[in-house]
């Protein structure tokens, strides 16, 4: 019988320096990410999910709900992203699945095809108005606040974790480019 | 060099220190707080360049971004920027400056012969002289390009950085002037998120340049008290050096901040030069100001004569003047105030003025101040020589054609003009707004704007000229409640004399001395009157055919006059001539301000797998496919490209080769209607796949054309996972999309990316399936997992998703696992491969080994012209289907038709040569082109699996099946003519056993 050595995952800006200084960049540990499509009109797709979230389906384009570990972001009429350990995620997909039996509803995989940037420090709304046409001013985009928006060239699912803190889920080959944009951008704050 | 023409006192500089600059190889002083502008004039340096058509000399006109002599070339190297302002160029310690426009210098400058030929220089002289004979033109063009010219672009790449940001105020205010800071004041008391933009460095714009009160404290007191205030509210940003340039739909405008652009040259590593702003604001008000406009009297460009508002500002913001004797020639009372200002700071001055009269508080203070008025007047005529030395000034007739009487010598050393003032309205023009025409100051001011670019203008620009009332006005634009700030009500323009053309002591356009209206392109009033004689009575036309107000100048201090001159003449009022549209940008920008970051690696994203940085660990030479790095081949020491290809191309026949193929598209289609749709997306039908089974396709477009494919494989009942080309994958996904929500929104379908997902490693060869199943343990012979087969199983401890599906020919299994573990499966199996001596190779191979097997590259063998009966795979296409994309189309007469190109195999007559792809296959080879050209190359390469090693080919032919066995001609690029044979396009393995194997 073979033996194989403990599987060793890599994310894709796992060789970059940390940007580190009044503002600080960082690659977050790989998340459990699923993409759900469904109808939110189907009373067996929102009862599959409140089986799971408490509390009522979002459904404002950018709404966003928490239960324990996991979250529920609204990303447009029928498209949801759900969020959860890196662990949970195949025993969340069996549940769901099985939850929406013949309700036209899916659920995807997509932990590793995104991964997530957090830019913290004062000057992190000032960086982000550099990459976005989003009004992202503490008025516009206050903490909590989540949108899909374009950052430079990228498509990006943007979160302002706090007034100082935002969270930025990008394709995996995408993010490199981004990692690049933001330390650019973040430079005249970092020195 | 001393500072003569520096007043002992005054102006808003830092005297105590003095900073040191160049200007053409010279070195001057000034103070910070100059312009070069104000420093030159402070050296008495007033020639500053040399005319764009007549190599006139010409020094300042202005003290703002209007000026249209004084253009710059500032800096050397790398650094230099032509057509800079003088004007709007903050002096810095060691700034370096030149003149532009002439040769070999400033002071004897050889173009100058332009003007003494000027008569062959008239306006549209480019169309009439020089159009014909047309193939001359080339050499025209280059000699009159040297000759009228601006500045010199630099030769060297920037080193500076720029950047873009982006914001999003309820109130974009442009102008910090004293309807500007009202409006923004205002606004920020009623809490709105206020940016204010103005293009000087200080706030209080034509403030700045004058002794005015508001609320009963000096004006700059009171502009230093809003600047404090504006710097306490938390949501208002003030932008100084930030120059407005162009107003866009759905009030989107962008302006340009000179962030360290004023320090010199790499003043900062961390700030970027400048910074395009691009605003998204809900309003906006329009606080430009207003422009003075020169009258237009004879040879009136000679250098030291000014606008008499500039000579104001340069007296009041700089503490300097033009010279000790000053003559200020007006048709309004706005000039007074320059003539008393200065008179007062001990100038001689001699104020002509074309009415009888003035305003009485007008005339009192000039008279208390000490100044010559001669009413009724006009200047008729320069002395200028090395400077000003005197002018002409003539009894002007009650018509205002003529003048009359003797001719008065006034010696001056410096003079200025005034004939009313244009609001600024360039940005609401840009905003597609409607102008009206002011009949008691004759000038252009705001109307009506358009709905999708709501804006309102205050103060000058909108055609008020009262303090007071600009004040009010950009208050209640700002949307305060409270008082107004109020400033002493000035009747600051008078009763104007409207003397577009003022007469000189010969017909204007017939003697020597010349009237300009529009210094920047050298146009005179006799140009536009010609232009008018030979037809070009519109407007625009006239425009166009005298260079009036086009290019960075934009008419800033011209339009208005040529409007005014070309109305008299035709004994038409002014509007009845109409405008012409001012057009972004309002003054120059940098091409580094548009790019802003997106340049070097910042440029554009390269997309990476997971496993690219061991294959550049690993000596990969990579190539581009879409925005994705791919690996192209691997070679060893000492290999070249065509080596290493050939090693990896029968290594993977022979023994087993694995190959990165991440990049591939891949999308999750899930719902009961999947196959439903995958018969209505591909030609051929889907009903029959059974679970676990995988079977490729072809995508048309409505046209028939083939536009995608790749493989669609059912995992679950209704739950299927299709791959796309590596470039097709947005496409196809699009596609769906557009199908789904437009077409069929009854259908139950989700599709899902999920490219990235997955890292795809592909292991392809007799020795493939050895391989795997030293990785796993789960049974994956050829009955469990048969050629077109899926399965789920642990690879190295992973879970994997296998498909049995080849683009090689051979046993070949894709291997799908997520990205995370695409790196450390990979190396599993590059160990686990070395007992098989299994080669990695690259992109390059993988097109070897799918042309010897006659697989088509979308793009690359069909280029959206091509039907699958072209590419002769009508074998796909199904003919029970009752419909499918593209279905209808293949029937059409065109794509059903003989002598289409069709997809053939070449085998060139000499085997060791590899015929160029895009080499033309001819049906009659003749001594030169053009020859009838029958179809091309589409791919080709050296095989050494074919015969032993030989040159292989893929070709689209006219009628290409008829002709297999027959010899076709290819005259290549290089002049060879070569003969190839038509034949099959599967080179390899016709009888289809090694995939199944």
């Amino acid at each position: 019988m073979n033996t194989f050595p403990t599987p060793v995952a890599r994310t894709p800006l796992a060789d970059l320096p940390l940007l580190l200084g009044a503002l600080s960049l960082e690659e977050r540990p790989l998340s459990g990410k699923v993409s759900l499509r469904g109808n939110a009109g189907d009373s067996a797709f929102v009862e599959a999910l409140s089986a799971r979230f408490s509390g009522a389906l979002p459904t404002q384009v950018g709404q966003r709900v928490e239960s324990g570990q996991a979250s529920l972001w609204c990303l447009g009429p029928d498209e949801w992203r759900l969020q959860c350990e890196l662990d949970a995620v195949e025993d969340t997909l069996a549940q769901l699945r099985d939850a929406f039996g013949q309700c036209h509803a899916s659920a995807v995989d997509v932990s590793d095809y995104y991964t997530e940037l957090a830019l913290s420090g004062q000057a992190t709304r000032d960086v982000l108005a550099k990459l976005t046409p989003l009004d992202v001013s503490a008025e516009g985009f206050p903490a909590g606040s989540q949108a899909a928006t374009r950052m430079a060239k990228c498509s990006v699912l943007l979160h302002m974790v706090r007034d100082d803190q935002a969270v930025l889920c990008v394709r995996w080959s995408h993010a490199e480019y981004l990692w690049d944009y933001l330390c650019e951008a973040a430079r005249e704050y970092n020195h | 060099m001393t500072q003569d023409n520096r007043l002992p006192a005054g102006g808003l500089i830092d005297r105590s220190r003095t900073l040191s600059f160049e200007f053409d190889g010279k070195t001057y002083t000034g103070h910070p707080g100059d312009t070069l502008a104000s420093a030159l004039m402070a050296n008495g340096v007033t020639l500053l360049g040399r005319s764009f058509k007549y190599h006139r000399p010409r020094g300042l006109l202005a003290a703002g971004s209007e000026e249209p002599n004084a253009l710059i070339q500032l800096e050397r190297g790398a650094h230099t920027e032509p057509n800079t302002r003088a004007t709007a160029i903050e002096l810095y310690d060691g700034l370096n400056a030149c003149s532009q426009n002439r040769w070999p210098s400033l002071k004897y400058d050889i173009g100058v012969v332009n003007s003494w030929l000027s008569r062959f220089f008239p306006a549209g002289f480019y169309y009439k002289t020089f159009m014909w004979p047309e193939r001359l033109w080339m050499t025209y063009e280059h000699v009159i390009r040297r000759a009228a010219g601006l500045g010199v672009s630099p030769r060297l790449p920037d080193p500076d950085r720029y950047e873009h940001r982006h914001d999003q105020p309820e109130l974009l205010v442009v102008g910090a002037g004293p309807a500007g800071l009202a409006a923004a004041l205002s606004g920020a008391r009623a809490g709105k998120r206020v940016v204010l933009v103005d293009e000087n460095p200080q706030l209080g714009g034509s403030l700045l340049g004058s002794r005015d009160t508001i609320d009963g404290q000096s004006a700059l007191d009171w502009v230093a008290g809003v600047r404090a205030e504006l710097a306490e509210h938390p949501c208002v940003r003030v932008l100084t050096r930030t120059t407005l340039t162009g107003y866009f739909d759905y009030n989107y405008l962008i302006a340009t901040e000179h962030v360290t652009a004023h320090l010199g040259p790499q003043a900062s590593d961390d700030l970027p030069r400048q910074r395009l702003w691009k605003f998204r604001a809900k309003s906006v008000v329009l606080a430009t100001g207003a422009i003075e406009r020169p009258l237009v009297f004879a040879d009136n460009d000679r250098p030291g004569i000014l606008l008499a508002s500039a000579v104001r500002t340069y007296q009041h913001r700089f503490g300097v003047l033009p010279g000790r004797r000053l003559v200020v020639f007006t048709n309004n009372d706005s000039a007074y105030s320059t003539a008393i200002d200065a008179a007062s700071a001990g100038v001689a001055v001699t104020l002509v003025d074309c009415r009888d009269t003035a305003g009485d508080a007008a005339e009192r203070g000039a008279d208390a101040a000490g100044v010559t008025r001669m009413m009724g007047s006009a200047i008729t005529g320069v002395s200028y020589r090395n400077g000003l030395q005197s002018v002409d000034v003539m009894a002007l007739s009650a018509d205002g054609t003529r003048v009359d009487g003797p001719v008065q010598k006034v010696p001056c050393d410096s003079a200025c003009s005034s004939g009313g003032w244009n609001p600024a309205v360039h940005l609401h023009s840009q905003a597609k707004g409607k102008l009206r025409w002011l009949e008691d100051t004759h000038t252009y001011a705001p109307a009506a704007c358009a709905s999708t670019m709501p804006h309102s203008s205050v103060g000058a620009c909108d055609g008020e000229f009262s303090l007071d009332q600009a004040l009010n006005a950009g208050w209640a634009a700002g949307g305060a409640t409270g008082p107004a700030p109020s400033a002493e009500r000035v009747a600051s323009i008078g009763a104007l004399r409207p003397l577009w053309v003022v007469p000189c002591d010969h017909p204007v356009g017939e003697g020597p001395k010349k009237h300009f209206h529009e210094f920047q392109n050298d146009a005179t009033a006799a140009d536009l009157w010609l232009a008018q004689r030979e037809g070009f009575e519109s407007i625009e036309h006239t425009k166009r055919y005298t260079t009036t107000g086009m290019a960075t100048d934009q008419g800033k201090t011209s339009n208005v006059n040529a409007i005014g001159i070309l109305a008299s003449s035709r004994g038409i009022t002014v509007p009845e001539v109409g405008v012409t549209t001012f057009r972004p940008p309002y003054t120059p920008l940098t091409f580094g301000a548009i790019v802003g970051q997106n340049r070097r690696h910042l440029f554009h994203m390269v997309r990476k797998t997971p496993i690219h940085d061991w294959q550049a660990d690993h000596g990969a030479v990579f190539e581009d496919v879409g925005d994705w790095k791919r690996a192209r081949y691997y070679p060893k020491p000492g290999e070249d490209m065509d080596a290493a290809v050939r090693r990896e191309c029968q290594a993977v026949r022979e023994g087993v080769g694995l190959f990165d193929a991440s990049t591939l598209g891949k999308i999750d289609l899930q719902g009961e209607d999947v196959a439903w749709l995958l018969d209505m997306l591909y030609t051929n039908a889907w009903g029959g796949l059974a679970v676990g089974k995988c079977r490729y396709g072809l995508m048309l477009n409505e046209h028939g054309m083939v536009f995608d494919d790749g493989v669609t494989t059912r995992v679950a009942e209704n739950h299927y996972h299709m791959t796309t080309t590596t470039g097709g994958a947005a496409r196809v996904l699009g596609w769906i999309e557009e199908w789904l929500q437009t077409e069929w929104p009854d259908k139950r379908v989700h599709a899902t990316s999920v490219t990235e997902q997955w890292a795809v490693m592909a292991l392809n060869g007799p020795r493939a399936r050895a391989v795997l199943e030293a990785l796993t343990e789960d049974d994956v012979s050829n009955d469990a997992l048969p050629f077109m087969g899926f399965k789920e199983i642990q690879l190295a401890g992973v879970p994997a998703r296998v498909f049995r599906i080849s683009f090689t020919g051979e046993q070949a299994f894709e291997v799908n696992v997520p990205a995370r573990y695409g790196r450390f499966v990979w190396e599993q199996m590059v160990a686990a491969g070395a007992a098989h001596d299994m080669v990695i190779y690259g992109t390059e191979t993988m097109h070897v080994l799918r042309a010897e097997k006659g697989f088509i590259i979308v793009g690359q063998d069909s280029d959206g012209t091509m039907t699958p009966s072209d590419l002769d795979m009508d074998w796909i296409v199904s003919k029970k289907k009752a419909d499918f994309l593209g279905k209808r189309s293949l029937t059409r007469s065109d794509t059903s038709r003989d002598g289409r190109k069709q997809l053939v195999g070449l085998l060139s007559e000499d085997p060791s040569l590899v015929l160029p792809e895009g080499a033309h296959v001819v049906s009659e080879l003749r001594a030169a082109p053009p020859m009838p050209m029958i179809g091309h190359v589409t791919s080709s390469y050296f095989s050494p699996n074919v015969d032993g090693g030989r040159s292989i080919a893929l070709a689209v032919i006219q009628g290409g099946f008829k002709r297999k066995g027959d010899w076709v001609d290819l005259p290549l690029i290089d002049g060879r003519r070569v003969r190839a044979k038509v034949v099959d396009p599967v080179f390899v393995d016709a009888a289809g056993e090694r995939v199944k194997s």
